[in-house]
C-alpha cells in the first residue's frame, strides 16, 4: 500500500495514489466486519475528524452498573450498584490523577455544573472514577479533589482494577489503556437504565440544565447499548 | 474551505515574515539580538502555571474560568514541549523550533502515529487530518493563546485553554519555548547511541553477567537490524527510508563503581565526562540505588529501570529515573495496609539483620504503623541465642503487650527450621517475598499454615503471552535462565528503550524518551515478572501491586484474604 502526503489543500491529508486505490478498495471489500482492533488497515475507512465548532455530541444508551466495591477518597468501602442507585440525576465521569490535559479539563467541567447548580447542588450528586485504580489512592483522589473544590456530594472513586474495568465496559468507555480515554461524561436524568453520553468539551450550565430539566433533553442518536458504542 | 486556506496561507506567511523583520525576531529576539525575556520566569509559567508576579495563571477552557497548575503548559504539551496524544486528541508540538517553522507535512511523523501508536479512531483521523500553518512570531502567539486563532486563522482545539498574558509574561514565556527541543542530548551521534549500564561494587559476577548477556544480545540484533536497514537504502517498503535517521546502533558502555557509595557520583560524573551517554539502562548495585539516582538527577541523564529494590522512593525525587517497582519499601507498605485493614489490634514484631535492604524494609514498617511495632536487630544465621532472643521479645513482662505477628526481613536455614515455642503468642509469621526470591518450600511444621509473604512477583499461575516469547527469545540465543527475573526485566528495559527510542525519530531529547516511556509502558511489554507494568504522565513506579499471599506447606501461594 503507497500513500502520498498532499498539499493542504486536500482536507484528507492523506490520499491514496494510483495503484494504491484498487488496493485500499480491495482491503474495503474484504476487510472483517469485525475484529477492528487488529485490522491495519482500518485507517482507510475512517472519516476525517469532527468538524471543528463541535464541541460534544449528546447520545443515550443503557447502562446496567456492575456491583463492584468501590473506595472514596476519604476511604470508606461501598458498593457502587448501591451508591448509583439514587433518585436524584446523577453525573458520572471516568478520570485519573496524572492525566495530563483532558481529565482535567473534565473534573473543571463538573466542577463549574456544580458553581452553576449553586444550592441545588445537593440535588445532583456527582461521581469520579479513576480508571488508574493502582495509583490512585484514596489520598491521591482527595488531593485532586481538593484541586477542583469539589464540594458534596461529589464523590471519587478508586477499587480493585479490574472491577475498574467492567464499569467502563459497561458504560461503553473503555479503551484498554488509560493513555486512550476519551472525554466522556454521563448524565442519568432519572432512575433507570437510561444515561446521556456526553462526548466532549460540555459548559457547565449545560450539564446543570440537563441534570435538572424535567424533560429528556434531546440526544443526537436514538438509544443504544455500551457494546455498540465501542469503536 | 479549501480555496480561502489555498489563499490566506501565503499571505499569512508573508505577514509573518514582515512582522518578523519588523518586531526584530520571532518569538521576541533574534541570535544578534537578546530576547528581553528570561527564560527561567518563563520556565515556571510554563511548567508550574505561575507568573513572575507569584500569581496563578488564569486562561478560560470553554465558559469556564480556570487556574493553577491543573492547566499548566506542560500538563498536555509535556515539560519536552513536544506534545503527546490524549485520547482523539493528538498535541502538538510547541518547542521553539517547532513553533517558528510553517507547520509541514511530515511522513515519518504521520506514520509513527498512524502505524505504531495504540489510539483511538478519532485519533487517527485528526492524524490523517494535519493542520499546516506558517509561522508563530510573538504577535502570532498572543493572539493564539488569547483568542485561540493559530497564524493559518484556524481555531484552536477546544481543549486548549485561552491564556491572556501581559506582555512582558509572553516574552518570558517564549524566551523559555525558544531553549525547548534545542537537541540533540550529549550521547548521540550521526550513526551512534552511546548507551550505559552501571555495575555497584561486591555485585555477584553471575548477577551482572547474566543481566550484560542479554543487553549484548539485544544489542546486536538490534544492531543488525539497523545495519541491513542502512545497507538497502533504496528498498523501502512502507516509506521506511522515511525513518533513515533514526537507524543508529546502540553502543553499550559497562560503568564498573569501586569504593564506597559515597564516591559513586564521582565515578559516574568522570564516565559521563569521558564519553556522555543518552541514557543509562538497567544495572545493579548492592545496597540503595540512592548515589545514582541523584547523579542522574545532577546530569538530568535518564536511568531506565534499573535492578534494585532499594529504590528512591520520596515523592520529590526528579524525574529522571524510572523504576521497576517500590522494591522493600513497596513491600512494607502493602504488609502494613493487609495487618490495618485485617488485624488492627495485634502487636507486631518484626526483626532484619545488617543487610540494607533487610534494613530498608523494616524502617519503612515501623514508618507506617507507629508503635504498633517492635523493632529487633538480628545476627544471621540465626542461632540458638538469637532465637532465644526473638521469643523473649515476643512474649516480653507484663505490663507490655505480646506480639502476634511476626515479621522475618530475613530467612535462613535457622530461622526456618526452629519451631515457636509452644507457648508462643505469635500466630502469624510474615516473610518477604522480594529478599527471599522465591517461596520457600520447607518451613518449620510448627509455622505450617501460618506463614504470610508479601509478594511483588506476578502469582505463579498467571499467564503472560509475552512471558513466552521472551523466554524464547533468550532460549534462541542461548542465554539459559540463570537469574530469569533479572534478564526478562533486563529484556523489558531494552525492549521498552528500543521502542521509545523509534518514537524519537529523530528528537533525541532526553525528556521526550522518559515521556514516551510513561506514554507506552502500559501498552503489552510486560514480560511476565511483575503482575502488571504501567506508567503515567510523572509516574516512577511501573508495578504498582504487591499482595500478602499465604504460603502453603509445599511452598504453593493463594492470595492471602
Amino acid at each position: 500500500m503507497t500513500w502520498r502526503f498532499t498539499p493542504s489543500t486536500d482536507r484528507r491529508g492523506l490520499v491514496p495514489s494510483g495503484m494504491a486505490v484498487v488496493g485500499a478498495l480491495a482491503c474495503l471489500l474484504c476487510a472483517p466486519v469485525t475484529g477492528q482492533e487488529g485490522d491495519p488497515h482500518r485507517h482507510h475507512r475512517l472519516p476525517s475528524g469532527p468538524p471543528p465548532d463541535a464541541q460534544y455530541t449528546r447520545t443515550a444508551l443503557n447502562v446496567t452498573v456492575p456491583d463492584v466495591p468501590v473506595v472514596d477518597a476519604a476511604g470508606r468501602s461501598l458498593r457502587l450498584h448501591r451508591l448509583l442507585d439514587r433518585p436524584e440525576p446523577l453525573l458520572l465521569q471516568f478520570v485519573f490523577t496524572t492525566c495530563p490535559g483532558v481529565c482535567p479539563a473534565l473534573s473543571a467541567m463538573l466542577s463549574s455544573t456544580q458553581r452553576q447548580l449553586g444550592e441545588e447542588r445537593s440535588r445532583v450528586p456527582m461521581v469520579s472514577i479513576t480508571i488508574d485504580p493502582e495509583h490512585d489512592t484514596p489520598e491521591r483522589l482527595a488531593t485532586y479533589a481538593q484541586r477542583f473544590g469539589a464540594e458534596a456530594p461529589w464523590l471519587f472513586l478508586t477499587g480493585e482494577l479490574d472491577d475498574v474495568v467492567a464499569v467502563q465496559k459497561a458504560f461503553g468507555a473503555y479503551r484498554g489503556n488509560k493513555m486512550r480515554h476519551e472525554p466522556l461524561t454521563f448524565l442519568r436524568p432519572a432512575p433507570g437504565p437510561r444515561w446521556l453520553r456526553y462526548e466532549g468539551l460540555v459548559d457547565g450550565s449545560i450539564l446543570a440544565a440537563d441534570a435538572l430539566s424535567s424533560e429528556d433533553p434531546a440526544v443526537d442518536e436514538e438509544p443504544t447499548s455500551a457494546t455498540t458504542l465501542r469503536r | 474551505m479549501i480555496p480561502v486556506r489555498k489563499s490566506v496561507g501565503p499571505a499569512l506567511a508573508a505577514l509573518a515574515l514582515l512582522s518578523i523583520q519588523t518586531t526584530g525576531g520571532p518569538l521576541g529576539g533574534t541570535g544578534a539580538e537578546p530576547s528581553s525575556g528570561d527564560p527561567e520566569l518563563g520556565r515556571r509559567i510554563y511548567r508550574e502555571g505561575r507568573l513572575p508576579s507569584g500569581a496563578e495563571v488564569q486562561a478560560e477552557l470553554g465558559s469556564v474560568r480556570v487556574s493553577g497548575d491543573a492547566f499548566t503548559c506542560a500538563a498536555c504539551h509535556r515539560p519536552s514541549g513536544y506534545g503527546s496524544e490524549e485520547g482523539a486528541t493528538p498535541v502538538p508540538p510547541i518547542t521553539g523550533e517547532a513553533l517558528l517553522a510553517p507547520r509541514r507535512l511530515d511522513r515519518a511523523e504521520g506514520f509513527r502515529r498512524l502505524y505504531q501508536e495504540n489510539q483511538s479512531d478519532p485519533f487517527y483521523a485528526r492524524v490523517r487530518d494535519p493542520r499546516l500553518r506558517p509561522g508563530y512570531d510573538l504577535d502570532a502567539l498572543d493572539t493564539a493563546l488569547r483568542t485561540g486563532r493559530d497564524p493559518a486563522g484556524r481555531i484552536l482545539d477546544p481543549w486548549m485553554p485561552r491564556y491572556a498574558f501581559q506582555r512582558d509574561d509572553l516574552e518570558h514565556l517564549a524566551a523559555y519555548l525558544r531553549t525547548l527541543g534545542d537537541g540533540p542530548d550529549p550521547g548521540v551521534e550521526l550513526r551512534r547511541i552511546h548507551l550505559a549500564t552501571v555495575i555497584g561494587p561486591g555485585v555477584d559476577d553471575r548477577r551482572s553477567r547474566a543481566m550484560l548477556d542479554v543487553m549484548d544480545a539485544f544489542i546486536q540484533r538490534r544492531n543488525l537490524e539497523m545495519e541491513g536497514l542502512r545497507a538497502r537504502p533504496g528498498h523501502s517498503p512502507n516509506h521506511r527510508a522515511d525513518f533513515a535517521a533514526t537507524w543508529r546502533d546502540w553502543k553499550l558502555h559497562v560503568w564498573r563503581l569501586r569504593g564506597p557509595p559515597e564516591s559513586w557520583g564521582s565515578q559516574i560524573r568522570d564516565a559521563y565526562r569521558r564519553q556522555p551517554v543518552f541514557a543509562l539502562l538497567g544495572g545493579l548495585a548492592e545496597g540503595s540505588w540512592r548515589p545514582i539516582h541523584e547523579q542522574c538527577e545532577a546530569l538530568q541523564l535518564p536511568c531506565l529501570f534499573p535492578n534494585t529494590d532499594l529504590p528512591v522512593a520520596d515523592s520529590d525525587a526528579g524525574d529522571s529515573t524510572l523504576y521497576l517497582s517500590r522494591g522493600l519499601v513497596g513491600e512494607a507498605e502493602a504488609l502494613a495496609r493487609h495487618l490495618q485493614k485485617h488485624r488492627p489490634d495485634a502487636r507486631v514484631l518484626q526483626v532484619h539483620n545488617e543487610a540494607p535492604r533487610s534494613v530498608a524494609g523494616a524502617e519503612a514498617l515501623a514508618h507506617a504503623l507507629g508503635d504498633r511495632v517492635e523493632t529487633l536487630a538480628l545476627e544471621s544465621p540465626v542461632d540458638d541465642r538469637t532465637w532465644h532472643r526473638l521469643t523473649a521479645a515476643a512474649s516480653p513482662p507484663a505490663p507490655s503487650p505480646p506480639a502476634q505477628v511476626l515479621v522475618a526481613w530475613l530467612w535462613d536455614s535457622g530461622l526456618a527450621q526452629r519451631p515457636l515455642p509452644e507457648d508462643s503468642p505469635i500466630d502469624t509469621v510474615v516473610l518477604s517475598g522480594g529478599l527471599l526470591g522465591t517461596a520457600p518450600t520447607r518451613t518449620s511444621p510448627a509455622l505450617s499454615g501460618r506463614v504470610l509473604l508479601t509478594w511483588p512477583f506476578a502469582m505463579p499461575d498467571r499467564s503472560i503471552p509475552r512471558s513466552y516469547r521472551v523466554r524464547a527469545w533468550l532460549r534462541s540465543r542461548g542465554l539459559h535462565a540463570d537469574d530469569e527475573r533479572l534478564q526478562l526485566d533486563t529484556y523489558f528495559t531494552l525492549s521498552v528503550a528500543d521502542h521509545a527510542m523509534r518514537h524519537l525519530v529523530t528528537r533525541f531529547d532526553r525528556r521526550l524518551l522518559i515521556e514516551r516511556i510513561e506514554h507506552e509502558t502500559e501498552n503489552t511489554l510486560s514480560p511476565g515478572v511483575y503482575p502488571r507494568l504501567s506508567l503515567g504522565p510523572g509516574q516512577r513506579f511501573a508495578s504498582k501491586v504487591c499482595r500478602v499471599v499465604s504460603l502453603s506447606d509445599g511452598g504453593a501461594l493463594t492470595l492471602a484474604p
